[in-house]
């Protein structure tokens, strides 16, 4: 903008001017550098720029300059003159190069997060604080582990349990480093809260809410008061249909795909179905449409609306304390009616809510199924690894086992439907793993009436024993996930997924293991498996409870609630399930060498560490609920984040790892690239590829995993970018190869030096900063943003034009017209297009005093003038010269004092270069110029090109003598605007609005009183004797004193 | 070292409080020629300019010049605490960061002591041209006080004409309108109350009453004031001190196409 270096050149010459002086004037302002401001400076931490900052920026500098009584008179760029036209372009094409540099950035701290990550996999760090990339937020991972299950926090909790060291207090907080603090809403300190709760309400009136942050299947929304629901989801519902504040155009930018826009909208569509029937079920509209559709002996089968649609129930009534409510999802997801054939009891016939919370699990569950076969593959290891977690829990217990209360176990409670929600899909899982495997084989045919019954099982072989014992553990499995969901109904739905498809992800990558030593295991395992749940046998009425609650969160929580006791004790179970559960997968990792007798070692181990957990479970048996539940999450956890670790160290396809953490952070949408992404491990185990091979998958699947993350990532992309992205992508990866594949050679006890640690923050942090910058670089101003602008303007009253071209030179032409008193602008080009320019800088800065520049002063301090402003611009560059690179505003002012005018030097230059004749170096700049651009400056013969001259000095400007007319403020539609723009409340508007309108009402009686004098100002009359800080440069210093004392000519 | 010490504490004070209202903070600049001050009010209408001469002070010393950053409001509020009569002392190093008041109560041998902290005041000063009134009057500062003051009631603003031999003060307003014509007159007797009226071009002038009644609060210093007026420029209104002058330069109100 402007010409470059000028205002270092002229700054010296600016008369400080408080701003109350400027009262009453007749302002011009160039609004295309404001919104080319706020577009630069308005940005959130992570540098992107921040939804409706010009809206917020204009509104705040109007109210100021009418506060102040200065009428303003916008002026926006019109077209662009052909010259400026050029000079754009090759700064688009620099910005172009910004933003492909800004990926590249994005890359390398993608490359660098997960270095580091894996590096705290390995060895494990001292605390748990860790950054996430992608978002490029710092997140702690332990407050993650207890309020919310994001994948983030799956693999940032990875370091404390899987990785070899077992905490003697697992409820032991890590210390928090406190340099990196996440700004998290659940961490506030009081005033924040009061601040926070205040915009809360404040939003709630206005009914301008954020629904991304309000999550209306949770539990905690049902226990607002009606009418405050009522509220939140009518707006919500209204706020649907609207394009969520993007335009079209970022839609298009979000969507460059038609498909994918399409899914969008249907998903918006299924958003506003369900606040619909939300908010008409609150209104008491919704009929109870269950009606029985069929029944037989001691069976009925109802047909049930809930809110995810048609529900078809079977009552069961010869269970009176659980009603085994068979359902069968009919909703509009066919995928779900697919996959959920299976049979599943449940508990909520009446609560809608709960059944939401359920078919949130299902999908959870059922997305991968509908993606291709690939996810059969998925589900199948989901099954498969929680057959190995069962095994290590039955050996770890054998020593204290006692088969017959295994069976007791049952029998006491023979008549429990059991929950087996996705049978269907284990049994397909089981028909892989199974195949050397005849254990497993009864499984095989998933049969809901075995399932029903699960005494009659109990008879057969051990193998029974085992397969309920596995399905005893995938129900609290499941009890956990459940309990997740309901933990994590924080910001978006979508997260709340991530722990279950994460918690299939590790299952599949386990499944690995699971068929290497099944063999092994297999013989031994039989025996133990009887035991398995032995010594839960005092609290096995409370598992079964945890059992039920499986099937419905909310029960769950009730139930634990009301009874401690049992609470503890799934917790205890949970506990005693899981550190075997992890040794054995810790094992699973040094696999290689892996032998009966170290897991008999092994398993002496988990039962020492079983019978500590246990006791401290004991003592936290007061603990509340929810406490409860941490261990479940931590049990999630830590399992899929060993999982990925062994996932990785036993197959060489590092680039899930990456993805896995690339994907999580960013988006949920990403979460399918996920999914896609664990089965390929899977396969390649499965077929032991070598090395090669899985190269050349990793080599697709990245690139399939990049276009999902492009698609996500709101960011459309050409395809050469997208190639770019995907090799940087896979260079790291192949890094990542290399130094996994080092790391394994050497020992994994390797430590990791804090020293290396701490220069990849240093890179990160680095990396970060460079992207904001680029981020911000590569921004641009569009049409919307400024029809929004003027939009504001009109409400305000405010007179603006747009300039037939350059704004700069119709300010300059309403001031000679004497419409305007002044101009406001960062622009030097100003001085370029007037004779007698007055500019005012940094009208809105922190500083006392508005720094006043006149063509005058510019001329009686430096002795440049309009014209000679104009040669500068061809040294030093501008919007319309490109300039001469090396020349700054030093050499430039020293090449005007040298010369009379540009044609000279130029002339000069071309008979020194040609002829080298030492007779033309006759100075020592005159030497010095030529020594040091030699052979680096090249003047056309066109230089200076006159039609830049002619393009400052002729602009092409709007000659209208029309006066300006100022308006009145249209107040209402001002907050109306601000609220619909920017989502401020009324009492934000009111707060900056009302002082100003009612400053402007007094003056306009004061007006009427028939005072038709306007103020003059002593600055009108006198020169400030303010002593204006000398140029620093001494040479620019000599050079503007020879300047001046030239002879006019 | 820079002392100085006025046998009577009125003086200063009266000073001080007659060009408060209009600067929040100032810088003092003292030097051999005495106790100098220039400043500009906040929307830069006014400008005072005031000067206290050493001979105004029993005893006046000042080693090196220094400028003393001062609070109005803070140094209104410390001269209170002295009483009219006392004779008081400004003191301060050479490097001040502190200006030191003294008062001394004579009579009942009572000291005071106060010190007020400086401040760094980043300051505008003006140079003011040497100018050629067209118009000069001459008449009791009272008089013009309450010439204006009634004025007020009037209207925001007032005109001053200078015709001839008169000078027309003049206010329009939803009220009403009001004009007060002054012409020559000498009190032989009371020279104080004297007229002089001096015009070589006729001029007409606008101003802020708001702001010409803040100036005029000066007439407590002197019993004359002295105002000049020129076309196009700011209007000069003396009054004189024992020692030295305040003199304020107040930009009219321009304009009349404008349909401001």
């Amino acid at each position: 903008m402007g010409v470059n270096g000028l205002w270092k050149l002229l700054e010296p010459t600016a008369l400080p001017v408080q701003l109350e002086s400027l009262r009453g004037k007749t302002l011009a302002i160039d609004a295309s550098i404001w919104i080319y401001h706020f577009l630069k400076a308005m940005r959130d931490p992570q540098g992107r720029v921040l939804a409706a900052a010009h809206i917020v920026g204009f509104f705040r500098r109007i109210c100021k300059l009418l506060f102040l009584e200065i009428r303003p008179v916008f002026v926006f760029d019109g077209r662009p003159p052909i010259l400026k036209k050029l000079t754009t372009e090759r700064r688009q094409e620099r910005r172009h190069g910004r933003e492909q540099t800004a990926r590249a950035t994005a890359n390398k701290l993608l490359a660098l997060q997960l270095q580091r990550s894996a590096h705290n996999a390995v060895n494990p760090p001292k605390n748990t604080q860790k950054d996430e990339d992608g978002g490029f937020e710092v997140i702690n991972s332990m407050p993650q582990k207890s309020t919310k299950t994001s994948s983030e926090g799956t693999i940032g909790s990875n370091k404390s349990s899987g990785t070899g060291i077992i905490p003697t207090d697992q409820y032991a907080l890590p210390e928090i480093d406190s340099i990196n603090r996440f700004h998290d809403d659940r961490f506030l300190d009081a005033d924040e809260l009061d601040e926070y709760s205040k915009k809360f309400t404040n939003q709630a009136r206005t009914g301008f809410i954020d629904d991304r942050l309000v999550d209306f299947h949770s539990s905690q929304f049902d226990d607002l008061p009606m009418e405050t629901r009522y509220q939140l989801l009518s707006m919500a519902r209204l706020k649907s249909r609207l394009r969520m504040g993007y335009s079209a155009d970022e839609l298009s930018k979000m969507f460059p795909n038609e498909m994918d826009f399409s899914k969008f909208q249907i998903e918006r569509v299924a958003q506003r179905n369900f606040f619909t029937q939300r908010l008409m079920n609150i209104a008491g509209m919704e009929e109870d449409l269950t009606r029985r559709v069929s029944s037989e002996k001691n069976r009925e089968y109802m047909l049930k609306r809930t809110s995810a649609g048609y529900v078809m129930s079977l009552n069961e009534s010869n269970n009176e304390s659980n009603t085994g409510n068979l359902q069968r999802e009919i909703d509009g997801k066919n995928k779900t009616q697919k996959n959920q054939t299976s049979p599943f009891p449940s508990n909520s016939s009446d609560d809608i809510v709960h059944q939401k919370i359920e078919t949130d699990e299902k999908d959870a569950k059922v997305i991968p199924p509908q993606i291709d076969s690939e996810v059969d593959e998925l589900f199948t290891s989901s099954d498969s690894f929680e057959e190995i977690d069962l095994n290590p829990e039955c050996k770890s217990d054998s020593e204290q086992s006692d088969s017959g209360e295994f069976v007791q176990l049952f029998d006491t409670q023979p008549e429990l439907p059991l929950w087996f929600n996705d049978t269907g899909v284990s049994a397909q899982g089981v028909k892989e793993i199974t195949e050397n495997n005849d254990v497993y084989l009864d499984n095989q045919s998933p049969n809901l009436s075995r399932y029903e019954s699960p005494k009659a099982e109990h008879g057969d072989a051990n193998i029974e024993k085992l397969l309920s014992g596995r399905n005893h553990y995938s129900e609290e499995n499941a009890a956990v996930e459940l309990g997740k969901v309901d933990e994590v109904h924080s910001p978006c739905i979508g997260l709340s997924k991530s722990p279950s498809t994460l918690d299939e992800l590790d299952a599949s990558s386990t499944q690995a293991q699971a068929i290497d030593y099944k063999d092994d295991a297999r013989s031994t395992e039989i025996e133990p498996v009887e035991t398995v749940l032995s010594d839960h046998h005092p609290s096995k009425s409370r598992n079964i409870t945890g059992e039920e609650s499986a099937n419905n969160v909310h029960e769950f929580v009730t139930v634990t609630k009301k009874n401690p006791e049992p609470t503890s004790d799934t917790e205890e179970m949970n506990t005693i399930i899981r550190d075997p559960g992890n040794i054995m997968l810790r094992k699973g990792l040094e696999k290689s060498v892996l032998n009966a007798g170290k897991r008999n070692s092994m398993s002496q181990e988990g039962q020492t560490i079983d019978t500590t957990n246990r006791a401290i479970s004991l003592e936290n048996q007061s603990i509340p609920s929810e406490n409860s539940k941490n261990p479940l999450e931590e049990h999630l956890v830590s399992e899929s984040s060993t999982a990925v670790r062994s996932n990785q160290e036993e197959n060489n396809i590092q680039e899930n790892y990456p993805k896995i953490i690339d994907n999580s952070p960013i988006n949920v949408l990403e979460l399918p690239s996920e999914k896609t992404e664990a089965t390929d491990p899977t396969e390649a185990t499965k077929t032991t590829e070598v090395k090669d091979s899985t190269e050349v998958t990793a080599a697709t699947e990245a690139t399939e995993a990049a276009e999902t993350v492009e698609l996500a990532n709101e960011e459309a992309e050409a395809d050469e970018e997208q190639n770019e992205s995907i090799a940087s992508m896979l260079i790291a990866e192949a890094e990542e190869n290399q130094r996994f594949a080092q790391r394994l050679a050497e020992n994994n006890n390797r430590i990791w030096t804090s020293s290396e640690a701490e220069s990849y923050s240093k890179q990160i942090s680095n990396l970060r900063n460079q992207f904001a910058k680029e981020m911000r670089d590569s921004d641009q101003v569009t049409t919307e943003i400024i029809q929004e602008c003027q939009q504001l303007l009109q409400l305000f009253g405010i007179p603006y034009i747009t300039a037939p071209s350059e704004a700069e030179a119709q300010c300059a032409e309403l001031r000679s017209l004497h419409l305007v008193e002044g101009v406001v602008t960062d622009d030097g080009d100003t001085f370029l297009f007037d004779n007698d320019a007055k500019v005012y800088r940094n009208m809105f800065s922190q500083a006392k005093f508005v720094e006043c520049y006149t063509t005058q002063r510019i001329q009686n301090q430096l002795g440049l003038d309009r014209h000679k402003l104009i040669d500068l611009a061809f040294l030093l560059g501008s919007d319309y010269t490109e300039g001469i690179v090396g020349i700054g505003p030093v050499n430039g002012v020293e090449i005007m004092a040298e010369f009379d005018n540009l044609k000279e030097f130029a002339q000069w230059w071309r008979d020194v270069q040609l002829t080298g004749d030492e007779n033309l170096l006759n100075t020592s700049l005159k030497r010095r110029i030529y020594k040091q651009f030699k052979t680096k400056m090249f003047l056309p013969e066109s230089f200076p090109n006159k039609e830049v001259v002619e393009a400052y000095l002729h602009p092409s400007i709007d000659p209208d003598k029309t006066k300006f007319v100022w308006g009145i403020p249209d107040i209402d539609s001002l907050r109306d605007y601000m609220l619909k723009m920017a989502g401020w409340g009324i009492d934000e508007t009111n707060a900056i609005l009302l002082p100003v309108v009612q400053e402007a009402k007094r003056r306009g009686l004061q007006r009427k009183m028939g005072d038709a004098y306007k103020q003059s100002n002593l600055l009108d009359y006198y020169q400030s004797m303010h002593e204006n800080p000398t140029i620093h440069s001494k040479r620019a210093r000599k050079a503007t004193e020879a300047i001046r004392k030239k002879p006019k000519k | 070292m820079f002392e100085a010490k006025a046998n009577e504490a009125a003086g200063f004070k009266q000073i001080i409080e007659a060009i408060r209202d209009m600067i929040t903070d100032c810088n003092f600049d003292c030097s051999n020629s005495g106790i100098a001050l220039q400043a500009l009010d906040k929307s830069h209408i006014v400008l005072i300019s005031l000067l206290l001469g050493p001979e105004g002070f029993n005893d006046y010393r000042c080693d090196h010049a220094v400028t003393l950053g001062v609070n109005m409001a803070s140094l209104a509020t410390i001269l209170r605490c002295g009483s009219n009569q006392d004779q008081m002392t400004l003191r301060c190093d050479d490097q001040p960061d502190s200006l030191g008041l003294t008062f001394e109560d004579v009579k009942h041998d009572r000291i005071s002591e106060f010190s007020i902290k400086l401040m760094e005041i980043d300051q505008e000063y003006l140079s003011i041209p040497e100018t050629e009134y067209t118009a000069s009057i001459t008449m009791p500062s009272a008089d013009l006080q309450k010439y204006l003051r009634d004025l007020r009631q009037l209207s925001e603003s007032v005109s001053i004409t200078a015709n001839k031999d008169e000078v027309i003060f003049a206010a329009a307003g939803d009220v009403g309108d009001g004009a007060v014509h002054v012409r020559q007159y000498t009190d032989s007797e009371n020279p104080d109350k004297s007229v002089s009226i001096n015009i070589s071009e006729p001029v007409s002038l606008n101003f802020n009453l708001h702001y010409f009644n803040n100036i005029t609060k000066a007439a407590t210093l002197s019993d004359t004031v002295t105002l000049q007026l020129a076309d196009g420029t700011p209007a000069s209104i003396e009054y004189k001190l024992p020692s030295g002058h305040i003199r304020y330069y107040f930009a009219p109100k321009i304009g009349g196409d404008d349909d401001v």
